[in-house]
């Protein structure tokens, strides 16, 4: 069963796109600065992470204006991973996977980085607090259930704050889609334009969690590419006409997080977490642009060769 | 110690028990299935209340169906009644594991139908009424229904136990309350009709036309019950529910804003606080909405709906530090406090008063 959720509500429009009358300060700037942005940039060439790359390799554009960057420096910072983990009843036979598989992506963290675990079927639950690595995690509180509130599960981490001397990674794993979540998508969504985590999800069944929107025509799970990532252009309807993508997508996609089709949780997380903490922290100062709104951002590479960056879409400031 | 007129197995549980030196806790010492079923059943009309002696509901049931009614109906005349209510409170504690519902409920309905052929008790209302709040706990509204439910065999509990007492309100109006909570999980305004209520099973119209009659008609008795001193508020509640879902938000805010000032049920004031914020919610009065979550919030800080909307709130408005602590709190709470959100159970509300009652009434 899936659940419509209503349009994004006249006042959450009020406060993402024009007034922002009650959006602070706080995201998506940097904790060192009230007007500094940082964006986390990951630079691939095929599957291999590209290395060495300075300011002078980057371009940076804050709604089409093109920004001086300040400082590029490498992610080598602690990281709070959030393990988000679908256990709805759909996951039922996978259940000793999952938890031996959670019990080895904790084996896979830095000293100084910290593991946070969070559960959900039709409720979310956090089955670990923020924990140092090499604390072994209670995967056997593990329990498979009933429906799925997928929005609810992400926001158990989403909306966590961030140490000011640290990184928030969140990796949800999930096979459905929401259809029990107090949580609303659009809300989801507003968080995710505010939030300086990065999200990824994976799909282990190799779909992308649809949730259907009143508004919009449902991607049929047939036409879902199975192929790791998809971006929001790689999809398209029956007639050919770009849809818009799942939610959870653009969630995903905002926060400079991928989709994960179809492949394993540990290889997944191994990868996400390599990319994560090879990536770069690029700087800027804000010129040229209206101080308050959604900024969106684009980050290219200025350099010769086929490069894949993943980097958040954009920022709200206010 | 035992029960002098408890039968043959009575006497070998006295046997046993004095063997072992008088303890109550004879799992050591081997014994049969319809021994431990009669020595369950005579602990329960001493006032003790352990199922332990069995691991699998299977066991229990067929046990009871057999040896248990065999013991109460070898009891003398003046005390098969008080066995008969013994075998019903055993049943009903058994209903209290998650685990073992679907094996138990069609023991429910068997002690039920025993219940029925005597004439009716204070033990036998209050019996009905924790069996009720049982389906509420377990969410398995269906059985009480006539149509729906599986097997089929166990289903209609409500009517046989309305039609024992009619006079009372909370049966009279679990019907309508029941039919609601089997749809509990949509929500949200504008969700079509037909996924509110379900459709009726033959009909020349719409589906769509036969589920706002459902919703009509659910309305209706409503406002039946939302009179009722007992049951009202929860009838009030459900309705403005209703009326948010189908996008009343008027109607529905009257409703909320009437329970959360007459009721005193935490539960009932939790679910109106945080549906009065969604209701605020659909309409663009963010502000509003973020202090109907703070409010339920406050009423219980480890319930996670409200918690997760109102940290949604502060985060986008820049209060991520309250946001996150509020979280923190929220996710600590172990064991989890149940969320209304996730389970309304209005029948709920008077189940430890009526399990107290039930085994003092056994109580020799």
């Amino acid at each position: 069963m899936t659940v419509r959720h209503p349009p994004v509500s006249p006042g959450w429009i009020a406060v993402l796109c024009a007034g922002l009358t009650l959006v602070a300060p706080q995201v998506p700037t940097f904790h060192s600065s009230t007007s500094m942005v940082s964006i986390d940039v990951s630079v691939w060439t095929g599957n291999v992470p590209v290395a060495g790359l300075t300011s002078a390799d980057f371009t940076v554009t804050d709604n089409g204006v093109t920004q001086q960057i300040e400082s590029v420096s490498l992610a080598s910072v602690p990281v709070d991973v959030s393990l988000v983990v679908d256990l709805s009843s759909s996951t039922a036979g996978q259940l000793n996977q999952y938890r031996s598989d959670v019990a080895a992506i904790a084996n896979l963290l830095r000293p100084s980085d910290r593991l946070r675990i969070v559960a959900f079927d039709a409720e979310a639950t956090e089955i670990a607090a923020l924990q140092p690595a090499g604390a072994r995690p209670p995967v056997e509180r593990f329990e498979t259930g009933g429906s799925s509130s997928v929005y609810d599960g992400i926001a158990a981490a989403l909306l966590r704050r961030t140490d000011l001397d640290r990184r928030h990674l969140i990796v949800a794993f999930s096979d459905g889609g929401d259809n029990t979540s107090i949580l609303t998508g659009d809300l989801l969504l507003a968080a995710a334009k505010h939030t300086e985590a990065v999200l990824h999800l994976v799909s282990p069944d190799g779909r992308v969690p649809v949730i259907e929107e009143p508004d919009a025509t449902p991607l049929p799970r047939a036409l879902m590419p199975r192929s790791s990532p998809m971006s929001a252009t790689d999809m398209a309807g029956a007639s050919g006409k770009p849809v818009a993508a799942p939610l959870l997508q653009q969630v995903v996609e905002t926060t400079g997080g991928s989709l994960h089709l179809g492949s394993a949780m540990v290889s997944d997380f191994k990868k996400i977490f390599a990319d994560f903490t090879s990536s770069y922290v690029l700087h800027f100062q804000p010129a040229g642009v209206a101080p308050t709104g959604w900024h969106e951002l684009t980050v290219t590479v200025a350099r010769k060769g086929k490069f894949t960056v993943h980097a958040r879409r954009g920022y709200s400031a206010g | 110690m035992t029960n002098s007129r408890a039968g043959l197995g009575g006497v070998l549980l006295a046997v046993s028990i004095a063997m072992s030196g008088g303890r109550s806790d004879l799992r050591a010492t081997p014994q049969t299935d319809a021994e431990k079923t009669i020595r369950l059943l005579e602990s329960y009309g001493r006032g003790e209340t352990r199922l332990a002696v069995f691991d699998n509901p299977e066991t229990l049931v067929s046990n009871l169906r057999s040896v248990g009614a065999t013991w109460v109906d070898a009891g003398p005349e003046p005390d098969r009644i008080r066995r008969r209510n013994v075998l019903a409170l055993v049943a009903l504690d058994a209903a209290a594991n998650d685990v073992w519902w679907d094996d138990v409920k069609p023991l429910l309905e068997w002690v039920c139908a025993r219940l029925r052929r005597d004439a009716p008790t204070p033990f036998e209302r209050d019996w009905m009424l924790a069996s009720i709040a049982f389906t509420g706990v377990h969410g398995d509204e269906r059985f009480l229904l006539a149509s729906g439910c599986r097997p089929p065999a166990v289903c209609n509990h409500l009517q046989h136990a309305t039609s024992r007492f009619p006079d009372e309100p909370r049966l009279r109006f679990a019907d309508v309350f029941a039919r609601r909570e089997v749809n509990a999980l949509h929500r949200r305004p504008g969700f079509p009709p037909e996924l509110l209520v379900p459709a009726l099973p033959a009909s020349n119209h719409s589906r769509h036309d036969d589920a706002m009659a459902r919703i009509n008609e659910t309305l209706l008795l409503l406002d039946r019950a939302a009179t009722d001193p007992v049951v009202g508020p929860d009838a009030r509640l459900r309705r403005g529910v209703l009326r948010y879902e189908i996008k009343d938000l008027d109607g529905s805010r009257r409703d909320l804003g009437d329970v959360i000032g007459t009721s005193t049920d935490s539960s009932i004031k939790y679910l109106a606080h945080l549906v009065l914020g969604l209701g605020l919610d659909a309409d663009g009065r963010i502000e509003d909405a973020a202090r109907e979550y703070a409010a339920a919030v406050a009423l219980n800080p480890a319930i996670k709906s409200g918690a997760t909307q109102l940290a949604a709130h502060y985060f986008l408005t820049g209060r991520g530090d309250e946001a996150s602590r509020i979280l923190d709190v929220a996710f600590a709470a172990d064991p989890p406090a149940p969320d209304p959100w996730r389970r309304h159970c209005g029948s709920c509300s008077g189940l430890e008063g009526w399990l107290a009652d039930l085994r003092a009434m056994v109580r020799q």
